[in-house]
């Protein structure tokens, strides 16, 4: 057995990043700026602290993975059929226009023709990590913007794919050999993502259904479900070498699929909260270790260029992507947002870029790799700003864009809940409960974690939740900020409490407790009713009781409403039940 | 060993833990052991690069540990000792003598050659042997929570199974400590403890002062939060392996160092949960790859040759096995018993802890890292640890059954009584009715029958409501509910109402059987579970929610529709609470005449 020290190296990334990101929030930077700087500093080219180890990349490898995962998770298809198209007309020419530019700009600077045709393939890509940890943040995913963003990249993803496949193969023979290639990753992309649809329809509906109500299990099922297809994409190479085929696949395209085919079920908003801080956490690593790889002198070897290109870069992507949504007839709003967002160089063009490097013989040098990884470390940097500001630079100059305006723009699909009613937890006071509301609210909506549950309060005709209240995210899709009614038939002290913060003091918050003295501090929270279950039941017994040794009679018809509920043994019978036992 | 990259092998241990999550699922067994298969499984293949792989899931046990200190800054710390904590402490003490003199054994076994053929390599040493008592010793909660149904159960035997698992995790955060001062020569000891108490000091420095400062700083933003707690439990780690003591040690210092509030940070400490469940899964299958099995092919070509050095290893799994699922269950009866419980609650609760609990492999583990264990010896215990969770599960599950076989074949012997008034029944008692249970529901119907001049008798079997069943009832049976002479003393045939306030489904069905010549209302949470106990003849069925929506009913539709000024509500429910607290009968009087003028 070995000596097992804690790996010194992420120690050090995690703590001078948490300095540096706290710092950056502090500074109201974003913390992704924050963790570049991080690496920048403590990496070979500032204090040489750290170097990258099998430890820090596999975390970093992670991060990326479950990004896409995560990103995945939030597809659902019904809400984004009606942008494939636009996607792929927007995506195609954009890559074409990019790298052309890219191109054009390396030929006019000192870089050879084949070094050009690197750095234009290289700088086609927007960066996945930063638009969609950005949108995250901002909590603009699925907005309008964030979907053609996300579609974008993802189609920017598949084209990866392919360039490295292309590159792993070497020097290519001739149109043919690409084509074969180029054939390959198509079709391994549709399998896969067949397979993912497939499994989502048929698979994991059942297989989900049943474990969903031990939170553990599930979570731990879905990291396995990721990490099937994390495999899969990472060994393509080695399961289809037997039949002589050369396949390549990226771990992040195998990671959405394997998210998209959960994002299908009602667990995944569950499932995002919990991927969430995982992700966080590994991307921090990702980023931090994207400037560790470089010494300096590699790094800065072409900086006058890269700051060029890098303007350059920034300036074109915008245009070709404002003049391509814009086509597409999106309105000025998400036109502007949608390109602001997609203007910087990915990580993927790093990726390539080695690659290309590692490639026999190399296409290009450690220096020209330098001048990538610079382009794309300035643009990510500067474009995370144009990202965290994008509404107050659209509000200064929209006035300028009226020229743009759509007179019938494609409209964004609008869920969100307004005014309505949140119930936490569905049971027989929460069922009652509802019957009377439903008069006064179109909008109901039921959270629970409890499978059957969904499925009585979807019968019942409310809308519904699958996830834990203790989760934010959960908390933001039911709106539970903007409720008017609040009813919670959890008697948990966290969950209450949670419930009564997150309100302001014209919502109307019921919340059950266990005892007086429970009740007594939701009160004080401000709770306008506390049910005291236990309590109430306890009394009713009681009075049943009493009826019982009075008169046998009586208390047969007192119990008989509850009696036939009893009998039917259904967790939530039909809504065509009296309502009560004892309002005779 | 194949060098395969760290996600690929990450990546193979999560798919293979996959199916077998699912499979344990199918099978109400619990997660950890499903885990530490999947590792046993793809250690076998040799592709994963342990050393590495055990860098990463190290933190595992690290957030493990930080997230069990971080909560019990909010237990309350009580200065008395309970007789469940002794009965706690007394079994560990028991079963680690058990297990060092059966790992001592074992060694004088091997050391004069018993076994032909068969050794370690390494003598097993009288430290070897006592990790063999740790592991016996300790049972803990992780396996322990995933296997209750219901938390904060009224039911004897699932909060004392709770409570022992809790002193059982005190324990082994203990014998961390001690292990990780590298050997139990008693002057490192000393330091290390000097060392251990530098870093607590330093935590409650930082809690008190500096937390606020992060917490200022974070501003808000649950990632810079997260990602500082993450931090300040790296930073102690990074102390803790500077000072040559155990990361465990850094990590419960850092935990001490946070400031729990969950309210507040729910967002930070759902996080935190999500990346100690996924470190957590890691570590457990990372703890299976370790263990090498003799490989099958091996054992085809020759098997003695193949499997002898496997024997000692087996010898060593076996007898923990042994020593935990059948001793265990044995020595906390016993203790119980003379606790004053009864037989059947003794019984059940032994039967919820007879496993090698996952802190005893992480004191394991952490021995393994420091030099102090050897191999094999970690192997057994890893091996062990997998199997009886599984049995514990099973067991778990037939409990009942396995009681009620054991009782009738005569193996407990009788029903044993500490005190001489373990029953206040008179023996002329009829047309009664028997409550069972005392618990708040149970207090409130004997109020009741005091009222109305009601006979009643009192069925609990809990030893700490005997004072105030002394006190307080008339008639009390302390007992088992569902033995036999305890149906004889209350003189159920006679009785005119049953009411089980007992939450349990062979409770709730021994006292059906006597539906046929007395009324009997059971309890229960859920609706379909009500059907079934109708079917088998109760009269009515006490679910909680229903009864309490009853009781809302008229008030509902006006809360509901405003009809209350909210500062009334308010007002007004607050007067409630007040009666309801104080001991008076107000609350009865209302509804009785409540129920008068419905007569009338």
């Amino acid at each position: 057995m070995v000596d097992v020290g804690l790996a010194g190296d992420v120690a050090i990334i995690l703590v001078a990043a948490a300095l540096v990101g706290v710092l950056a929030v502090r500074l109201g930077q974003p913390t992704i700026i924050g963790y570049i700087l991080t690496g920048v500093v403590i990496g070979p080219v500032g204090l040489g602290l750290v170097e990258p180890s099998i430890i820090t990349d596999t975390m970093a490898e992670l991060g990326l993975a479950f990004l896409l995962f995560l990103l995945g998770i939030k597809m659902r298809i019904d809400e984004i059929r009606h942008l494939i198209a636009p996607i792929v007309k927007i995506s195609i020419p954009q890559m074409v226009a990019v790298g052309s530019v890219g191109f054009g700009l390396a030929v006019v600077l000192p870089f050879s023709f084949e070094e050009a045709v690197i750095i234009g393939l290289a700088v086609v890509y927007s960066s996945t990590a930063v638009v969609i940890k950005m949108l995250n943040d901002k909590g603009e995913a699925t907005s309008l913007h964030g979907k053609i963003d996300v579609g974008v990249l993802l189609a920017q993803d598949i084209v990866v794919v392919i360039i490295l496949a292309v590159l792993a193969a070497g020097r290519p023979e001739g149109v043919a050999d690409v084509a074969m290639t180029l054939g390959i990753v198509m079709v391994l992309v549709t399998i896969t993502t067949v397979a993912a649809i497939t499994a989502s329809r048929y698979v994991l509906p059942s297989l989900f259904g049943r474990i969903a109500g031990d939170t553990r299990l599930l979570f731990l099922v879905a990291i396995s479900w990721l990490f099937l297809f994390v495999l899969v994409s990472d060994q393509i190479n080695l399961l289809l070498s037997p039949i002589g085929v050369d396949a390549y696949l990226s771990i992040e395209m195998g990671a959405f699929l394997a998210g998209l085919a959960i994002a299908q079920l009602p667990y995944s908003k569950d499932l995002q909260g919990r991927v969430n801080p995982l992700t966080d956490l590994f991307v921090m690593v990702f980023f931090v270790s994207v400037a560790l790889d470089f010494e300096a002198s590699d790094l800065l070897a072409y900086w006058q260029e890269a700051v060029v290109v890098a303007v350059g870069l920034m300036i074109v992507k915008f245009v070709v992507f404002f003049l391509l949504l814009n086509w597409q007839q999106f309105d000025l709003e998400t036109t502007f947002l949608g390109s602001i967002g997609m203007i910087q160089v990915s990580e993927f063009g790093i990726v390539v870029a080695v690659a290309a490097v590692e490639s026999e013989p190399p296409f290009i040098g450690q220096a020209e790799l330098g001048f990538i990884t610079l382009v794309a470390l300035m643009t990510m940097s500067v474009s995370v700003y144009f990202i965290q500001y994008n509404r107050q630079l659209f509000e200064r100059v929209e006035p300028y864009l009226s020229r743009w305006e759509q007179s019938d723009p494609v409209q964004p699909a609008d869920t969100e809940y307004r005014n309505h009613v949140v119930v936490i937890g569905y049971d027989e006071i929460a069922r009652r409960a509802l019957r009377i509301l439903e008069d006064q609210y179109d909008q109901i909506v039921v959270l629970d974690r409890n499978v059957e549950h969904v499925e009585a309060v979807e019968n019942a005709g409310y809308d519904s939740l699958f996830g834990d209240v203790q989760y934010e995210k959960i908390r933001k899709d039911a709106a539970v900020k903007y409720a008017d009614f609040v009813l919670s038939s959890s008697d948990q002290m966290e969950i209450n409490e949670i419930l009564l913060k997150e309100t302001t003091e014209e919502t109307t918050v019921f919340v059950e407790a266990a005892t007086a003295e429970e009740a007594e501090q939701l009160y004080d929270s401000g709770a306008e009713y506390v049910i005291l279950a236990p309590q109430l039941g306890v009394a009713q017994f009681v009075e049943y009781l009493e009826s019982y040794f009075e008169n046998r009679s009586t208390f047969d018809r007192e119990i008989a409403t509850d009696m036939e509920l009893l009998r039917s043994g259904q967790l939530f019978p039909d809504s065509t039940d009296q309502l009560g036992g004892d309002d005779d | 060993m194949t060098d395969v990259a760290l996600l690929t092998a990450m990546a193979i241990l999560f798919v293979v833990a996959g199916p077998l999550l699912l499979i344990a699922k199918g099978l109400r067994l619990s997660i950890i052991p499903s885990l530490i298969l999947a590792g046993l499984f793809v250690g076998q293949l040799n592709l994963i690069d342990e050393a590495l792989m055990l860098e990463l899931a190290r933190l595992g046990v690290a957030f493990l540990v930080f997230m069990f200190s971080v909560q019990i800054q909010t237990e309350q710390v009580r200065t008395v000792v309970s007789n469940t904590e002794v009965v706690a402490i007394v079994q560990a003490l028991v079963l680690g003598v058990l297990g060092l003199l059966f790992g001592l054994m074992v060694g004088i076994a091997l050391e004069y050659g018993v076994l032909t053929d068969v050794g370690l390599g390494d003598p097993l040493t009288v430290e070897q042997a006592l990790f063999v008592g740790i592991a016996a010793a300790l049972s803990s909660t992780i396996v322990g929570t995933a296997l209750f149904a219901q938390s904060q159960s009224d039911i004897v035997h699932d909060y004392l199974s709770s409570e022992i698992d809790s002193v059982n995790d005190f324990l082994a955060v203990f014998l961390l400590l001690i292990v990780s001062a590298g050997t139990f020569a008693l002057e490192p000891v000393a330091a290390q403890l000097g060392y251990g108490v530098m870093l607590l000091g330093a935590a409650i420095a930082i809690n008190r002062y500096l937390f606020g400062i992060i917490e200022r700083l974070a501003s808000g933003s649950d990632e810079a939060m997260l990602i500082s707690i993450v931090a300040l439990l790296i930073v102690f780690l990074a102390a803790a392996e500077f000072l040559e003591t155990s990361i465990v040690i850094g990590a419960f210092a850092a935990g001490l160092a946070v400031r729990d509030n969950p309210v507040e940070y729910s967002e930070v400490f759902n996080g935190l949960n999500s990346i100690q469940e996924f470190f957590v899964a890691l570590f457990f299958a990372t703890v299976g790859a370790l263990v090498t099995l003799p490989s099958p092919t091996a054992v085809v070509a020759d098997p003695s040759a193949a499997l002898s050095p496997f024997v000692p290893i087996a010898t060593i799994a076996l007898g923990l096995v042994v020593l935990t699922v059948v001793i265990k269950p044995i020595v906390i009866g016993i203790l119980l018993v003379h606790n004053g419980y009864d037989r059947r609650s003794a019984m059940i609760t032994g039967l919820n802890l007879d496993h090698v609990g996952e802190f005893a492999v992480i004191v394991a583990i952490e021995a393994l890292v420091l030099g102090l264990l050897i191999e094999p010896v970690f192997e057994a215990i890893i091996l062990a640890a997998a199997v009886s969770m599984i049995l514990s599960n099973l067991t778990h599950n037939y409990d009942e059954e396995i009681y009620r076989t054991m009782a009738s074949r005569g193996w407990l012997g009788q029903p044993y009584h500490d005190v001489d008034d373990w029953n206040s029944v008179p023996e002329d008692i009829s047309d009664h009715v028997v409550i069972v249970g005392y618990g708040r529901h149970g207090q409130r119907l004997v109020e009741f029958c005091e009222e109305i001049d009601q006979p009643y008798v009192v069925i609990e079997n809990n030893p700490q409501a005997l004072p105030d069943l002394r006190d307080k009832c008339n008639a009390y049976v302390f007992a088992d509910a569902i033995e036999s002479e305890t149906a004889d003393v209350s003189n159920l045939e006679a009785a005119q109402l049953i009411i089980s306030t007992a939450e349990s489904k062979s409770v709730s069905e021994h006292f059906l059987s006597f539906a046929d010549t007395t009324d009997v209302v059971v309890r229960t949470r859920e609706l379909p579970m009500a059907a079934e106990l109708i079917e088998q003849g109760a009269m009515y069925v006490i679910v909680p929610d229903l009864l309490a929506a009853d009781q809302l009913a008229d008030r509902f539709e006006a809360l509901l529709n405003g009809e209350y000024d909210p500062d009334e509500l308010r007002a007004e429910s607050m007067r409630e609470l007040d009666v309801e607290r104080a001991p008076s009968h107000h609350s009865t009087v209302e509804s009785a005449s409540h129920t008068g003028e419905l007569d009338s």
